[in-house]
């Protein structure tokens, strides 16, 4: 990229061709004030804070939005400008009753530093005083239009970072404001509450209801961290004031989510109004949980398995973890149950999930395809084509959702193959819907048809179909499925005509049958035997990856037949619910031990129940979705009478009678680490 | 209140014979505002009286300091600009659930409130402006240590605060 | 009517005018406290969310902010049906005991203490005076206040109106090592309340007459806990007659069974009497006079004591006289920093858990606490979201509205001869104003500048004197 020279201030400035005055002057370290302008984000010159004098040109103009040019000689900070940026804050504070004194964001508001650093003590203009709506209608957020400057920067970052388009200007002149939608309430509106308006907003116009007025920034303890919850690992900094958690704010630019976050991981903690277990719980004789020490829960525990461990049979209990468990809590756990119970049956919560990929590439065989963690989700971004195949990512994964939908705003299409509803509409532009059950035939035809019409490797010659795909024909595929013949046609012909193809799929919804389809088509649409799949599963928990590659996930079958041999549980959950097909499981045991943190379905099941940390109070390794391991530090300190589970677990074994290897967090961290590294997952 | 925050600094200027404080209703017992060096203003003008001790002050002093949010920018006595003078004093004296046979006030005694409350500087000139809300009494401290130095202050900016 | 003026009425905060009017005979036939401070918080609140609340209504006042937001943030726990974590309603104790401790402070050393230390050629100045002439009680003075604001500061980080009460708990921890240098100098708090309780008993001894200023008979309200002790935060509201007959006792959100509010002509301030006896029967009286003798035991080792001497001087433990409010002001400083040394040695101060929260709201909430001059009540209804329909406030100063006018009826009745007016009567008249700490920017929910004027007017409406000082 060329250099170009600028002459700012008298200093002389190097910078990129094509850069913006103001992005010169940012590499250069000098200050220009501004408003509107965020990074990452459209410049639009709407505040006129950042006001420069260039030579030769009359009137002062915005450094956000004019590009720079070689030899331009620039002054950012002389008397006119600084009156002038005086009277621009003037006007804005007449305009609207902007009343500091009970403002939430009094203190980190960027329009009161402003004005503080120009000396605005009183204004020269006559106050204006009109009442505008304040909008308290959504669960996290208010917008009080009584602080709203108009820069625009929640508008633009819906738009561009999360894709969402939920925000926009109503109005114009004086009677401008924000607004959601067709201006319907923000909590009826298409917003997907991820917050990232909120964090973007330099005002107190958009504030977060849990979070008001318990502290400012300056008031805080900022962690660097990042989010757990589904395996995206966008990174956060979580404000904490005296052990309570103030606020999670993205961070700007992350290359994990571009600061967005999402509305589980941003408010999931802070809106948190569930009660919080402190104590560990024993049925007692008359079926009620009640109190009592770790001694006796942990004593109890050990009473009550030796009748069932000293049967013969490694098949008496059974380990189940939850996949939002740190990579260091899943080894601990492998080594606590094959130690110190001396059980093999152990999987993952989300188990099913992974044994749908894993049995699906074992079906392959010698031709197994080259899975890895070979496309990141960002690779969304540059498709022309995302297929959507039993997913509901606006759900589940907001922020691969987000990235589907700038997409689609850069003119890609979205192909949608899901039984159930279109869950990504509005944004589908070809919606496929199979009879449950039959996805793996449908996917079948469409690769038996883009095999007839791709020219892998052979210019010009079409391809003959592969033996395995033979029996798709459209019409055995439509009559079973339910799909049109010419819908299947024009989904192939659409395939073929793509140029970058983009598979997202959620096992959790799919078996391995229709995996191995989705794996078929993928190869077909990739064109290349060699080159890596452009699949990305989405994993069901945020440590999932970690978790499978841990080898955690064996086959416990609960069937029938299994159940009279299975006594007795141990539930490491992490925030999801169990579902009714384990609960029922349970239910016939003689001994469940739930660890958890708060109350929940386990509670009518469990014999005994063991308070545990939530994930901002361990610390601990995960495996993000592109693969890269993230190191979580402890945010806050869980409350008295929570033990950990290395604590819970080293105490259990000594009363079974034998010593775990892993006795300190350090030790377990190391071998995670170098598990984790080996390659592949599956 | 502020002022009074600053106990031992106003204990030992006073002391000192530094200042003497000739007028302060809440603090002393002079009724009429004499002539003086400074004074000090705060709050809004709300209602005529307010208008007429303002431009009595203003004519009996050398420099008038605007303290306080309301007296400098936008304050709390500002907020029934929001709505019409009627609706605001209907609500308080008539509307609220615990009264009984409400009547607005509008004895003589009680002085015509102004359509819309105004900061200081929007009735007579003001030569310092210290807003808060409260000023903290660092800000007070500094306005008052310039003018005993002679000096009209100015607030800089990292003592300038509007909460 | 001949009518005097005394304008303004000084050293109280906010502004005042009373107006004598006299008959035919020239007696005293009314005596009216005006109010000419209007803010109309009532209705700028509408539309606000709750949670906004605490911040907006504790800059009503800068003396008793902490009250204001408290009593809000009482309201919104109840809007949103939470009870709140034992370690944030230590805290708000805290904080609430720390703002009385720094407003009686401030209305017994630097308000008050000129008209029962200094002689009337030295009133003028005030506090001034008091520091000149009396230096070692302006120390003490100082020194509490200053401690009271220490309290104040590591607890809520700021100044006069910084936010630490939110609904459903506080916004801040008290760190161990806060805690540990608070409690090093609570001991010496304590010592100098005693001094000025020894001071005013010492006067009361000297000077009996002057604290039968303004006696009348009437009601007395305050917060009592599950024992019927002196509570400032929580428990349930009691009414007790002049005689000693408990009324009424009621949760605080019945309130509106119990208070109702007249309006007059001449007062931006209203005029609240017990519903049951209505106008003039119904009179009632907040504050330190209010609470000690709504209560029979103070759960406080030194204080409780002299609540037993104070209840000596009444008759059926009620105590009168409008210049007893000093009196029982200085005991309540000595309970409540006896409080604040009880709070600080238990380390459930320390506790990080200070807030729980609900997403369902209910469609009002009522929240009452114990200001330094007397009960304080908010009243919320709101929407579905949380949006403010309407707000009631009833301030201290307001209920003792009906008191103070009644006292300086009393207070002319007795002084007044033919048309002159002395200075000194009308430093009596003031002076029983002041007894109840009145905050009248509360009371009309204003902040004021104007000072206040006190006008004698003849039967024929004509001014007689205007008694203007400077």
């Amino acid at each position: 990229m060329k250099k170009i020279t600028l002459t700012i201030d008298d200093k002389i400035c190097k910078g990129k061709e094509g850069s913006t005055i103001l992005e010169v002057c940012r590499a250069n370290d000098i200050y220009v004030p501004t408003l509107c302008h965020r990074e990452g984000l459209s410049n639009t010159g709407a505040c006129r804070m950042c006001l420069v004098e260039i030579e030769g040109i009359a009137s002062p103009q915005t450094a956000c939005s004019m590009v720079a040019s070689d030899g331009m000689k620039v002054k950012t900070n002389t008397e006119k400008l600084r009156d002038l940026r005086k009277i621009n804050l003037e006007l804005i504070l007449s305009e609207k009753p902007h009343f500091c004194m009970f403002c939430p964001k009094s203190g980190d508001c960027e329009l009161q530093s402003l004005s503080y650093e120009y000396g605005v003590d009183h204004s020269r203009f006559n106050y204006m005083f009109n009442k505008l709506p304040i909008d308290t209608s959504h669960p996290y957020l208010i917008v009080d239009h009584n602080h709203c400057i108009l820069c625009g920067r929640c508008i633009r970052t819906c738009q561009e970072i999360v894709g969402n388009c939920t925000l926009g200007f109503k109005e114009r002149g004086w009677e401008t404001t924000t607004c959601a939608d067709l201006d319907q309430p923000l909590g009826s509106s298409s917003c997907i509450s991820c917050g990232a308006c909120f964090q973007a907003c330099p005002t107190g116009t958009i504030s977060g209801k849990f979070s008001l007025f318990m502290g400012k920034k300056e008031d805080c303890e900022v962690k660097q961290a990042f989010c757990p919850l589904c395996g995206q690992g966008c990174e956060i900094n979580a404000f904490v004031r005296g052990n309570n958690l103030v606020r999670i704010e993205g961070v700007n630019l992350a290359a994990s989510d571009g600061g967005q976050l999402c509305s589980l991981g941003r408010f999931g903690l802070i809106a948190e109004t569930r009660s919080r277990l402190t104590a560990p719980l024993i049925r007692n004789s008359r079926g009620i949980l009640e109190e009592v020490s770790w001694d006796e829960a942990l004593d109890f525990i050990a009473e009550g398995l030796k009748p069932i461990k000293l049967k013969p049979n490694a098949r008496a209990v059974a380990g189940f973890i939850s996949s939002q468990s740190s990579s260091e809590e899943i080894l601990l756990f492998q080594e606590f149950m094959g130690k110190a119970i001396g059980s093999k049956l152990i999987d993952t919560l989300d188990g099913n999930a992974f044994r749908a990929i894993s049995e699906a590439i074992m079906a392959f065989g010698k031709k197994r395809p080259k899975l890895g963690i070979g496309c990141k989700p960002e690779e969304i971004l540059q498709a022309d084509r995302v297929v959507v195949v039993g997913a509901d990512p606006i759900h589940t994964h907001p922020v691969v959702a987000s990235f589907i939908r700038r997409a689609v705003l850069q003119g890609g299409k979205v192909l949608m193959i899901e039984a159930e509803k279109d869950f990504m509409s509005p944004w589908t532009g070809t919606y496929l819907k199979p009879k449950r059950g039959t996805e793996w035939l449908l996917m079948g035809g469409l690769a038996n048809l883009l095999s007839q019409k791709t020219t892998t490797g052979r210019k010009g010659k079409s391809q003959k179909i592969p033996r395995e795909l033979r029996d798709f024909s459209p019409n055995l595929v439509c009559k079973n499925t339910g799909v049109e013949t010419e819908d299947l046609a024009r989904c192939a012909k659409l395939l073929t005509e793509s140029q970058k193809v983009v598979f997202v799929c959620d096992p959790s919804r799919l078996n391995n049958k229709a995996i191995i389809s989705l794996l078929n088509l993928a190869l077909i649409a990739v064109g290349s035997p060699n080159a890596p799949l452009k699949v990305i599963f989405l994993p069901p928990q945020g440590n999932s990856l970690a978790a499978w590659k841990l080898k955690t996930s064996a086959a416990v079958d609960l069937t029938a037949a299994e159940q009279k041999r299975v006594k007795a549980a141990f539930v490491i959950q992490g925030d999801e619910n169990i579902d009714e097909v384990m609960l029922d499981s349970l239910k016939s045991m003689d001994l469940v031990v739930a660890h958890c943190s708060y109350h929940s379905t386990m509670d009518s099941v469990a014999h005994v129940i063991l308070p545990v940390p939530i994930w901002a109070e361990r610390k601990g390794t995960y495996s993000a979705l592109d693969g890269k391991m993230l190191k979580q530090p402890i945010i806050l300190c869980p409350p008295v009478g929570v033990k950990d589970n290395l604590w819970i677990m080293t105490e259990l074994s000594k009363r079974l009678g034998c010593e775990l290897k892993y006795q300190s967090p350090r030790i377990l961290a190391s071998e995670v680490k170098k598990k984790l590294k080996m390659e592949g997952l599956f | 209140m502020s002022l009074l925050d600053l106990d031992e600094t106003l204990r030992d200027l006073a002391l000192a014979g530094k200042i003497e404080i000739v007028f302060s209703p809440p603090l002393m017992d002079v009724k009429d505002p004499p002539a003086a060096d400074v004074f000090i203003v705060e709050g809004a003008v709300s209602s005529e009286e307010d208008v007429e001790v303002v431009k009595k002050v203003r004519e009996r002093c050398k420099i008038l300091v605007a303290v306080g949010d309301c007296a400098c920018l936008r304050g709390n006595l500002t907020m029934r600009n929001l709505y019409k003078k009627d609706e605001v004093l209907k609500c308080a004296y008539v509307e609220t659930d615990s009264t009984t046979k409400g009547k607005v006030p509008s004895g003589k005694e009680l002085p015509e409130l102004l359509e819309k409350a105004r900061p200081v500087d929007k009735i007579v000139k003001v030569d310092c402006f210290a807003p808060g809300c409260p000023p903290s009494p660092k800000v007070l401290k500094y306005v008052l240590t310039e003018l005993l130095n002679g000096v009209i202050p100015t607030v800089p900016p990292e003592l300038l605060h509007y909460d | 009517m001949k009518e005097t003026i005394i304008k303004p009425v000084t050293r109280i905060a906010g502004h005042a005018k009373v107006t004598l009017k006299l008959d035919e005979n020239e007696d005293i036939k009314d005596a009216r406290l005006s109010i000419l401070e209007f803010y109309g918080f009532e209705k700028v609140c509408e539309g606000k969310p709750f949670w906004e609340m605490p911040m907006i209504t504790s800059r009503v006042c800068g003396v008793c902010s902490m009250s204001h937001q408290h009593a809000s943030a009482k309201t919104g726990d109840a809007i949103m049906g939470v009870d709140i974590p034992p370690a944030a309603r230590a805290l708000r104790e805290l904080a609430q005991a720390g703002e009385v401790l720094q407003s009686h402070a401030l209305h017994y050393f630097y308000l008050s203490a000129p008209d029962f230390l200094l002689g009337d050629q030295l009133l003028k100045g005030g506090i001034f005076s008091i520091i000149a002439n009396k230096p070692d009680v302006a120390a003490k003075g100082i020194k509490i206040r200053k401690f009271a604001r220490d309290l104040l500061f590591r607890l809520t980080g700021e100044g006069t109106h910084s936010v630490f009460m939110v609904p459903g708990g506080v916004n801040n921890t008290l760190s161990s090592k806060d805690r540990d240098a608070l409690l090093s100098g609570i001991d010496e708090v304590i010592a100098d309340i005693q001094f000025a309780l020894d001071l005013t008993k010492d006067l009361h001894l000297k000077s009996k007459a002057e604290f039968e200023l303004g006696s009348f008979p009437s009601g007395y309200m305050g917060l009592v806990n599950e024992r019927g002790e002196l509570e400032f935060c929580n428990g349930k509201l009691r009414l007790r007659s002049n005689t000693g007959k408990t009324l009424e006792e009621f949760e605080p959100k019945d309130y509106l069974s119990f208070v109702e509010e007249y309006t007059e002509d001449w007062s931006y301030v209203k005029f609240p009497y017990y519903k049951k006896l209505g106008r003039p029967g119904g009179i009632y009286r907040v504050g330190p006079l209010g609470r000690l003798n709504v209560v029979d035991k103070i759960n406080s080792l030194l204080a409780g004591e002299e609540l037993k001497e104070f209840k000596e001087l009444g008759r059926n433990g009620i105590v009168e006289e409008s210049f007893y409010y000093h009196y029982a002001r200085v005991i309540e400083m000595l309970h409540i920093a006896e409080r604040i040394k009880s709070l600080l040695s238990d380390d459930l101060i320390c506790d990080t858990r200070i807030r729980t929260t609900s997403k369902d709201f209910q469609p009002e909430g009522v929240g009452v606490v114990e200001a330094p001059r007397g009960t304080l009540f908010h009243h919320y209804k709101v929407d579905e979201t949380g949006k403010i329909k309407k707000v009631n406030l009833i301030i201290p100063t307001t209920q003792n509205n009906p008191a103070m006018n009644r006292a300086i009826m009393e207070v002319a009745k007795s002084h007044v001869k033919g048309q002159k007016l002395s200075e000194e009567f009308l430093n009596r008249i003031e002076a029983a104003i002041r007894c109840y700490d009145p905050c009248l920017s509360c009371a009309a929910h204003a902040l004021g500048q104007m000072p206040l004027v006190v006008e004698l007017v003849s039967h024929r409406g004509e001014v007689l004197d205007g008694i203007k000082r400077g």
